[in-house]
């Protein structure tokens, strides 16, 4: 046989292969579903899902506690290792991470009708379980409000909206009794430790930075660009903050990290004995958005501003 | 003057004036005169800005002269690899320090931060001893099993480290941060044992210039001519290997640097050894420290200096490898 | 003097040299002729020190294996089959190298212009070595191997890729050097005409050692290449018949 021949052969059936996926690909969005409804996530992705949800699969504890807040922790079938609160979602199956990712196969194996997503996972899996025919929805909140609208969100599709209305009202309130009492205090500024060297910390558009600047900091990093810039140590020393913030995941212990060090010692925040180290719980509330931010609020505030929380 | 000490001196004197221009610029603006006014009144005793002074000794200076030494430790270690392998693609990582230093730093996050630079020493080490392990053929290391050697092992290493992240027992952040590479925690200390790890190891490798050109002719050909090969080969990779291995437990994995100075040393002052060692250290030296001022005077943040080497390096190359002929290389 | 006793070269599992067995005397002037794989160039690799071997090598009453690397190269020098060289030096620099063994930093030795001369080519001396041609570049490796000062050289083919005249010119050369020459020949009449002795090989084997202008060279010739050979006016050996 001519090469040309078995060329024109291995074209042709790759033809006909490329037009049965991409067929394939057609059916599995014309499969027809009792009732339906479309909702905007946090990606600004458009998701059809249908109703009643029944059986959930959280792959974030950000997620998890959002749904266990609003009252729809019944309907979560799996979650992840991370899970830590409420004591109910340690015990849920887990669906496991490879390296912070879930296994498809896994969550498929579930059977839910509605996954919950940060942008932790990737694209791939989320378009994955998409093609399956399991909508998912992608929550990462970037501020206080973000949380809010996502609570309602869930709330709206899960049945639950007097939960979520309840659950939003209680942050409210929580939240607006400590800027209260701070609100004519001075604003101090504040460094976001996520990494010491180099010096990762937190951006203008992000989650962390509203926490900060609700408990009444100045983020230093406010200016730089992307959610999580390097700050170099020169830029520190000129901004010379006032508190400085340290996640637990930095190995930092205590402040003697930061003392005898010519340029650390020379930093408000060291020198006046304000720098905050994280624990685990701590580190947690800051990174994920949901119920139990109004912790990490006032945790920072009550850090910031000692003289106006009493010791509880 | 020759030409090509002509072009020696111009290195230098460019090195010079990147070393103090780096200095007075970053992402804090001082101004130019009052660089200098600090440094002066510094050293004369007077007051001075204190903020500018820190910025100035502390977090600039240590930092411009460990980009320069290790600039110039990739470049010297980049153009022994070309040099002993005979292959253009030499980099000095080519015998598996750079897998072996992230696993052994992936080990250190698992134990406790401060352990991390040395272990990514150790291991980096380890990766090498085991390259030249495999690689010696009737007692004499071959440049080709070498190569494949060093391949095999960096996926090796780089394996059981990714296997570790994946067991998230390590700290999945800190070797993320890690393996980007970078001279951001740069202080006197760094300097100092690095230029120490130097004096000794440099001489090393500048005593056998002569030797260089004939290895380049192949090993059968050096050993006619009366070179002993296998002395050139042990001294020479291990000293390059051990000096790259301390830098980059310091500073992370610094692509770029060591593949590029070489060749554009060679495009600019030609083959020989005596002219061109010195050139690619110069060069090395000269291009980590732009990159990395450029890198850190960053309005929005600090950017990882892998991504600028590569963007100040590559154009460079491609520009000099278009213009073939970039000096008049005659004696 | 050279002295090769029951010499014998495995490369990995392979025999390549079986039980050689000979003599060379100073400022003889050998050339070694066979089939391709008898075993020449494996030869001249062996004499030059750069494979292990058994039996007794013995050079100047010396083991090979015993020289250092630097005594051996002032006393034997190898010009390689000619290569593709990307390298650029000067063929001034390129011939320079031979001195590494009498000044280490051989740049600063003078006074290569006499090998230049010798092999003809002084009007290169500026010329980057991957810029000429392959038979100039044959003649640069000879004028580095003779600016090593040896009292052996070694040749591996070294007319192979010159003109007619610059085969003449280089055959004089090798001929008049005041030096023991050890030479791989493919051409017989030179080989013939000019050498001393001719060793010819076979399958690793050693097939015996001959006169220059011998009736025996040119009946083992005949035999070893199925070919009748015959001499014509004592100078040239040409096959026999139509």
């Amino acid at each position: 046989m001519k090469w040309s021949n078995v060329l024109a052969i291995i074209i042709v059936a790759l033809v006909f292969l490329s037009i049965g996926y991409y067929a394939g690909q057609l059916n599995n969005h014309t499969i027809q579903a009792p009732q339906k409804i479309v909702v905007t996530d946090d990606l600004g992705r458009n998701v059809t899902i249908y109703l009643p949800i029944k059986r959930v699969v959280s792959m974030d504890p950000s997620n998890t506690q959002m749904m266990y807040a609003i009252g729809a922790g019944n309907l979560l079938v799996a979650d992840t290792s991370y899970d830590w609160w409420p004591a109910q979602a340690k015990s849920l199956p887990k669906v496991e991470m490879d390296n912070g990712t879930a296994s498809v196969e896994e969550v498929v194996s579930y059977n839910p009708n509605l996954v919950l997503a940060t942008t932790i996972q990737s694209t791939q899996i989320i378009d994955q379980l998409e093609s399956l025919g399991i909508p998912v929805l992608v929550l990462e909140p970037n501020n206080i409000s973000g949380i809010y609208r996502d609570m309602y969100l869930l709330g709206n599709i899960t049945g639950h909206k007097t939960g979520a209305i309840n659950e939003v009202n209680y942050m409210k309130s929580y939240i607006g009794n400590i800027t209260s009492k701070i609100a004519n205090l001075p604003r101090l500024r504040v460094l976001y430790m996520l990494w010491p060297d180099p010096i990762y910390t937190a951006g203008n558009n992000t989650f962390i930075n509203n926490i900060i600047t609700t408990a009444g900091g100045i983020n230093v990093a406010a200016n730089l660009t992307g959610p999580w810039p390097i700050i170099n140590n020169e830029t520190v020393l000129q901004d010379n903050p006032q508190v400085i913030l340290v996640d637990n995941d930095t190995g930092i212990s205590n402040i003697s990290y930061f003392k005898n060090n010519p340029v650390w010692e020379n930093i408000s925040a060291v020198q006046n004995n304000r720098v905050y180290i994280f624990n685990q719980t701590e580190s947690n509330w800051m990174n994920e958005p949901g119920p139990l931010t109004i912790y990490a609020v006032r945790m920072v505030a009550q850090f910031l501003y000692p003289q106006v929380f009493n010791e509880t | 003057m020759k030409p090509k000490f002509l072009i020696l001196f111009s290195l230098l004197i460019l090195l010079i004036l990147n070393i103090l221009f780096s200095i007075s610029i970053g992402p804090v603006r001082i101004p130019f005169d009052s660089v200098t006014s600090t440094i002066f009144y510094y050293f004369m005793g007077d007051p001075y800005n204190r903020i500018y002074m820190l910025i100035i000794f502390y977090i600039r200076m240590p930092r411009v002269f460990l980009a320069v030494l290790v600039g110039a430790v990739l470049a010297i270690s980049g153009l022994i690899t070309q040099t002993i392998f005979r292959n253009p693609l030499g980099d000095p990582y080519l015998t598996g320090i750079a897998s072996g230093a992230a696993l052994g730093a992936s080990i250190g996050f698992l134990i406790s931060p401060f352990v991390v630079e040395p272990l990514a020493f150790a291991f980096a080490m380890l990766a090498v001893f085991i390259t030249f392990i495999i690689s010696r053929v009737d007692g004499e290391f071959s440049p080709e099993i070498m190569i494949l050697a060093g391949i095999a092992v960096s996926f090796l290493f780089s394996a059981l480290a990714s296997y570790l992240i994946y067991l998230k027992e390590v700290n999945l952040r800190g070797v993320l941060f890690w393996l980007l590479g970078g001279l951001y925690g740069a202080n006197w200390n760094d300097v100092f044992y690095l230029t120490i790890a130097s004096l000794i190891l440099f001489p090393l490798i500048l005593y056998f210039v002569p030797e260089f050109d004939l290895m380049l002719m192949g090993d059968e050909q050096a050993k006619s001519m009366g070179v002993d090969t296998k002395r050139v080969k042990l001294i020479t990779l291990l000293s390059s290997s051990i000096v790259t291995s301390f830098a980059v437990s310091m500073v992370g994995i610094i692509g770029f640097i060591g593949l590029v100075s070489p060749h554009i040393g060679r495009k600019i002052i030609g083959e020989s050894h005596r002219f061109l060692l010195p050139a690619s250290i110069l060069i090395g030296a000269n291009l980590l420290l732009a990159s990395d001022t450029i890198a850190r005077s960053n309005p929005g943040g600090e950017i990882p200096v892998g991504i600028i080497t590569s963007f100040v390096g590559a154009p460079l190359l491609i520009y000099l490898l278009i213009r073939r002929r970039f000096f008049d290389r005659g004696n | 003097m050279i002295e090769a006793i029951d010499l014998s070269v495995k490369i990995g599992k392979n025999q390549i040299l079986k039980n050689l067995n000979f003599v060379i005397h100073e400022r003889e002037k050998i050339a070694i002729i066979g089939p391709n794989g008898a075993g020449k160039t494996t030869l001249l690799r062996v004499l030059g020190g750069m494979l292990p071997y058994e039996g007794k090598l013995i050079i100047n009453g010396k083991e090979i294996s015993e020289y250092r690397r630097q005594d051996l190269a002032k006393l034997i020098s190898y010009v390689p089959q000619i290569f593709y060289t990307p390298y650029t030096f000067t063929v001034e620099e390129f011939v320079k190298m031979g001195k590494y063994i009498s000044i280490r930093n051989w740049w600063n030795a003078e006074g290569i212009d006499r090998y230049l001369d010798e092999v003809g080519i002084l009007n290169l001396k500026a010329r980057y070595v991957n810029t000429i041609s392959g038979g100039e570049l044959q003649k640069v490796l000879i004028a580095r191997a003779l600016a090593q000062n040896p009292r052996i050289i070694m040749l591996d083919e070294p007319t192979s890729h010159l003109d007619p005249k610059a085969v003449f010119e280089l055959n004089r050369t090798i001929i008049n050097l005041e030096k023991t020459v050890i030479s791989v020949v493919h051409d017989i009449n030179a080989a013939f005409n000019l050498y001393s002795k001719i060793m010819i090989m076979t399958n690793g084997q050693l097939y015996g050692i001959f006169s220059g202008k011998s009736k025996e060279f040119v009946d083992a010739i005949s035999r070893i290449y199925q070919i009748e050979y015959e001499i014509l006016d004592g100078k040239f050996i040409v096959p026999k018949g139509p």
